[in-house]
């Protein structure tokens, strides 16, 4: 036997070892490996025997080629990684495990759109599974040129491992009935496959770079002097078109989310949202290794290898020619691994979604029709999805043969990721958009595939049919435009980028504009709200209120018989009532409605969501609630919290509102205060003179006969004088009131100082004489111009220089300074002074009145208060030094 | 029978003038006193039987002086009238809470007081 | 939600200029003249847009949901 036979056995039977291993030690592995690591390594399933022969063939032909499938990840994996999180978190409410599942629920569970993504899923994938077993083929083929009957080996050795990697799916790729159990040992064995195909493949770039040729440099200078000398051929520049180089990333990155095995790995297996936050640059990080000799690579077999050669197996040859058995058998597992890894988990893929969205929908209509239970069903699930496994690779198998011999790994490749990049819009358009709606995602699947039959497909089988051919010479109907290899005849674009420009423009815009001329179930509306919000709690709950039909205990039981072990159903439905305390009566008794979502749940695990409503909606004698019940409820909820928000915006307000009221009322309290005392003692105040004046009168009046003329006149006199007291007071209070309601107007003129104040002296010189006071000026010598009002400021002075002689004892004094911009008035006496705390005080209204313990001279009180409105008139201030008790001293400054 | 006295206390010598002129034209021995000081001082020295208080006063308000002619026994048979301007009727029967025998508000008619007073000193005896 | 998925195709647009501008420019031209530097330079891009994304990735599981948004 062959050696690389015995080496092909050993590592298939290592890669079930590690699985069987990794399913029962998964704690103890993670000791040694972190399981973020194993998670980053089994996304790398993305690279497949593409990679490994695809990518080195495409860098020989055109030079960079090549990037566009890995730069796409790279680009798109933070958008990616914040919908895988938003699909885990979903999925993990839902029972969710494969996309078609995923869409058909988003969409209010709609079975037929489910039926059409496995459907698209299946058609665009089986002719990349087809490449990779034709890569195991290609690599088997080439370690064993020395057979006898190299076709029998390889035919052989092909169907075997065909068979093994069905066995390996089947057996590690679904081991319970519940599909939403983790396959850890297929993870791990993933991740041990991404380890073996990186290590292999820079340990045959190292090689080249630096053992075949001394170095990179040297294997580039060789390159470059071979091509100017005309031996070999440049790179064909036209690859690198900006819009194709931009659709082909473009594409790459979609596929990379919509790839049912990226799902897989990245959703379903999942055991931890921070696993994707690292992925987010670890994943890019392994790209970027297993492609840095790609290109030295594929140089070097540029200038090694004849033209002839195919530039796909440069990997292979290389290896084998470093005769290095170590190389050579890491190159081949690698290869193995890279195909093993793609087929493996895209046929589990593929099978669950054929299995829960077009098996399982079948037959479950079959039984309704039939009124049945399904319960041949049972255990038949997991049955059920190995059988599709198996076709499926069966299919993929015959594809191969009758196909792929023809198609170069890298062009099939591109073909199934445009044909899986027509679920994005659907897909990540119903994660992000609360409106796209079931018609929408049905049209715009329909129309981009389509397209993508249209102008990738129908091309290949051109030979098959002349009308076929005539289409694809001149267009359908000899439309030249409509030519499936160049629609309307853009410029510059290459057959490939043509079928991708075209059939994702349509389906966006199918998608975008069917959503937003049609409208959603009830259903439907509901799914978007817990699709789209999955990050808000607001859902769930609303969905316990769906059923409200009524299912016997022994309905229930017996419909999860048909998946389960009895006692396991027994068991589910009797844990679940304890811990929500349900009392579980007797058989036949209608159960809570939980018990029947809970049994709902459990079947979606098992055969999906579509198909567990379906059952459980025949067995339990309700009518659907119309979902706009509870649509109206959770509208119903947002609108009272908004109201609720309302609410407490306008009671804010209104306290602002009745806070401000009550300063008001303060302010017209106080106003009010002050109203009233100023009444009473203004009342006050009138009334004394007028009590003279009264008495006086009646005392002259009754006995007139006794007085002699010097005492009547004295009384006389005394009338008029209170009389004029009187009226002095009345007038001040209204000259007062006037400045303060702002109604005085200012006459203002020019005038001398020194004149104002001679006249000032002259007037008081007879209270000066009655007191014996003596007056001293001082005055600078330059004349001092005012503006202002005279006649008010005379008053002021006037006033201020009589309480200066009421208060002094002997001198007072008035002094004039000037500077640049102001001049000082100060007016001082030697009196008794004023106590400090009083300064301003004095400037009130009734100071003098209020304040009767002051040895009161003459006069009314109001001077000062009046002397201080006509100085803030004038906006001068007037400052009070309270010199006791060497006596008060007033000063005014006159701003020029 | 001896002449009745009567103190008149108030700042304002204007309202005086007047009822000292009065007071005397109806037998009275007469004091006046311009502010409270004076006016306890003449209380001190002699026993009043009428004794008329103006109450805003600068030093010692006519309360005070009521309150303390009406600690003093001594002082029992004398009358105390109030007259002010203080017309609200806290101001009014603080007064006669502290044992006036009158109030009167300025203005007021000089005759009636001048009747109101010898009605008072009738009374007495 | 429109926010968010503008600013991934921000993000994108932005990686795919980074990168596009070299390979476009200066592949289209002197690949053929100059494979090594060339590819040097590229893969010193690539792996910058590799930190970015690093960084990216740092902040985002900053908050309590890693790369979940708003």
């Amino acid at each position: 036997m062959n050696s690389y036979t015995v080496l092909t056995v050993l590592y298939f039977i290592l890669l079930f070892w590690i699985a069987r291993i990794a399913t029962r030690h998964i704690q103890r592995l993670n000791r040694f490996v972190s399981p973020a690591h194993i998670y980053v390594l089994s996304l790398a399933v993305y690279c497949t025997a593409w990679t490994y022969f695809g990518s080195i063939g495409n860098a020989a032909r055109t030079g960079v080629g090549f990037l566009p499938v890995y730069l796409g990840p790279t680009f798109i994996m933070p958008l990616a990684a914040m919908l895988w999180v938003r699909m885990i978190r979903v999925c993990a409410q839902q029972r969710i495990t494969n996309l078609s599942d995923l869409i058909s629920a988003r969409y209010g569970n709609s079975i037929s759109l489910g039926a059409l993504v496995a459907l698209c899923y299946i058609v665009g994938i089986i002719p990349y599974i087809a490449i990779q077993l034709k890569a195991v083929s290609t690599c088997m083929v080439f370690v064993s040129p020395q057979m006898e009957h190299p076709e029998a080996w390889k035919t052989t050795m092909n169907l075997y491992s065909t068979m093994v990697i069905s066995l390996f799916a089947m057996i590690y790729g679904t081991r319970r009935t519940d599909s939403a159990e983790k396959h850890t040992g297929l993870i791990v064995t993933i991740a041990f496959e991404s380890v073996i195909k990186l290590v292999a493949f820079l340990m045959v770039g190292f090689w080249v770079c630096f053992g075949l040729f001394s170095s990179p440099a040297a294997l580039f200078d060789q390159f470059v002097s071979q091509v100017q000398g005309g031996q070999i051929h440049p790179f064909d520049a036209a690859a690198m078109d900006p819009l194709g180089w931009f659709l082909a990333i473009l594409v790459s990155g979609l596929a990379f989310i919509t790839l049912p095995r990226q799902f897989q790995v990245a959703v379903t297996e999942n055991n931890d949202e921070r696993h994707v936050g690292k992925s987010i640059w670890m994943f890019p990080l392994y790209l970027f290794l297993i492609n840095l000799f790609v290109l030295p690579i594929a140089i070097a077999g540029r200038l090694v290898y004849s033209a002839e050669t195919d530039p796909d197996t440069f990997l292979l040859l290389f290896a084998r020619k470093s005769d290095q058995g170590l190389l050579m058998a890491l190159v081949y597992l690698g290869g193995l691994s890279a195909a093993i890894g793609m087929i493996v988990v895209e046929t589990i893929a593929l099978s669950n979604m054929l299995t829960n969205s077009m098996v399982i929908p079948g037959w479950v209509a079959l039984s309704k029709k039939a009124n049945r239970l399904p319960s041949s069903l049972g255990k038949g699930v997991v049955w059920l999805r190995r059988a599709g496994m198996l076709l499926i690779i069966m299919l993929a198998y015959f594809f191969e043969h009758l196909v792929a011999e023809r198609l170069t790994i890298s062009s099939v490749g591109f073909i199934s990721f445009v044909a899986v990049s027509q679920m994005a819009p659907a897909l990540i358009g119903g994660m992000l958009w609360k409106n796209g709606t079931r018609a929408a995602a049905f049209a715009s699947i329909c129309a981009g595939f389509f397209i993508w039959m249209y102008t990738l497909i129908l091309s290949n089988f051109a030979g098959w049919s002349p009308v076929i051919e005539q289409v694809v010479q001149h267009g359908p109907w000899g439309i030249a435009l409509l030519r499936p290899t160049n629609i309307l005849g853009l410029p510059n674009l290459d057959p490939l980028s043509n079928g991708i420009f075209w059939s994702l423009s349509v389906n966006v815009l199918t998608f975008i504009g069917v959503s937003l001329f049609t409208k959603q179930s009830a259903e439907e509306a509901l799914q978007a709200e817990a699709f789209v919000d999955i990050h808000k709690v607001a859902v769930p709950g609303a969905r316990q209120l769906e059923r409200r039909g009524s299912a016997s205990l022994a309905t229930l039981r017996n419909l999860l018989n048909s998946f389960l072990q009895p006692r396991k159903s027994d068991q589910l439905l009797r844990n679940f009532a304890q811990r929500h305390g349900i009392v579980l009566e007797h058989d036949a008794a209608a159960t809570d409605s939980r018990m029947i979502n809970f049994t709902e749940r459990v079947l979606s695990g098992i055969i999906g969501a579509a198909s567990s409503r379906m059952l459980i909606s025949s067995v339990s004698s309700q009518e659907r609630i119309a979902f706009t019940e509870v649509l109206d409820v959770a509208k119903e909820q947002q609108q009272v919290l908004s109201l609720n928000n309302k609410l407490k915006r306008k009671t804010s307000e209104l306290k602002k509102m009745s806070d401000d009221l009550k300063s008001v009322n303060e302010q017209l309290k106080i106003i009010d205060e002050q109203k009233d005392e100023f009444l009473t003692t203004v009342t006050h105040e009138l009334r004394t003179p007028l009590t003279s004046i009264r008495a006086l009168g009646e005392v002259l009046l009754d006995h007139d006969d006794v007085f002699d003329a010097a005492q009547r006149k004295h009384y006389l006199g005394t009338i008029v004088q209170e009389s004029e007291r009187m009226t002095r007071l009345i007038s001040q209070i209204l000259t007062l009131e006037r400045f303060e309601a702002g109604r005085y107007k200012l006459n203002y003129s020019s005038f001398e100082l020194r004149a104002l104040m001679e006249e000032l002296t002259e007037s008081i010189q007879p209270l000066l004489e009655e007191k014996k006071i003596s007056f001293q000026v001082f005055m600078p010598n330059t004349m001092v111009v005012l503006r202002a009002d005279r006649d008010l400021l005379w008053q002021v002075f006037y006033n201020l220089l009589t309480n200066a002689i009421k208060y002094a004892k002997q001198h007072i004094h008035l002094h004039v300074a000037q500077d640049l911009q102001s001049i000082r008035i100060s007016i001082a006496d030697d009196g008794p002074g004023i106590p400090a705390e009083q300064t301003q005080t004095i400037f009130d209204k009734f100071y003098q009145i209020k304040n009767k313990k002051l040895l009161k001279p003459e006069g009314s009180g109001m001077g000062l208060a009046i002397s201080k409105r006509i100085l803030d008139l004038h906006e001068y201030p007037i400052q009070v030094e309270a010199n006791k008790p060497n006596g008060a001293i007033f000063i005014v400054h006159i701003e020029q | 029978m001896s002449a009745p006295t009567i103190l008149m206390v108030d700042d304002d010598p204007h309202i005086l003038m007047p009822l000292e002129f009065l007071m005397f034209k109806h037998g009275f021995e007469v004091f006046v006193a311009r502010n409270g000081t004076e006016a306890l001082d003449i209380i001190d020295k002699n026993t009043p039987d009428i004794v008329l208080l103006d109450i805003m006063m600068p030093d010692v308000d006519g309360y005070q002086i009521c309150a303390q002619i009406k600690a003093q026994p001594r002082l029992n048979n004398t009358a105390v009238v109030f007259m002010s301007a203080k017309s609200n009727p806290d101001d009014i029967s603080k007064g006669y809470e502290l044992g006036a025998a009158l109030y009167v508000t300025k203005p007021f008619s000089t005759r009636d007081l001048v009747k109101k007073i010898l009605d008072m000193v009738k009374a007495k005896g | 939600m429109m926010k968010v998925f503008a600013r991934f195709v921000f993000l994108f647009l932005l990686l795919f200029l980074l990168i596009n501008f070299p390979v476009t420019v200066l592949m289209k031209s002197t690949l053929s003249d100059h494979p090594g530097h060339v590819l040097i330079f590229f893969l010193i891009i690539w792996l910058f847009a590799i930190y970015l994304l690093r960084t990216y990735s740092k902040i985002s599981m900053k908050s309590d949901l890693p790369t979940a948004d708003e």
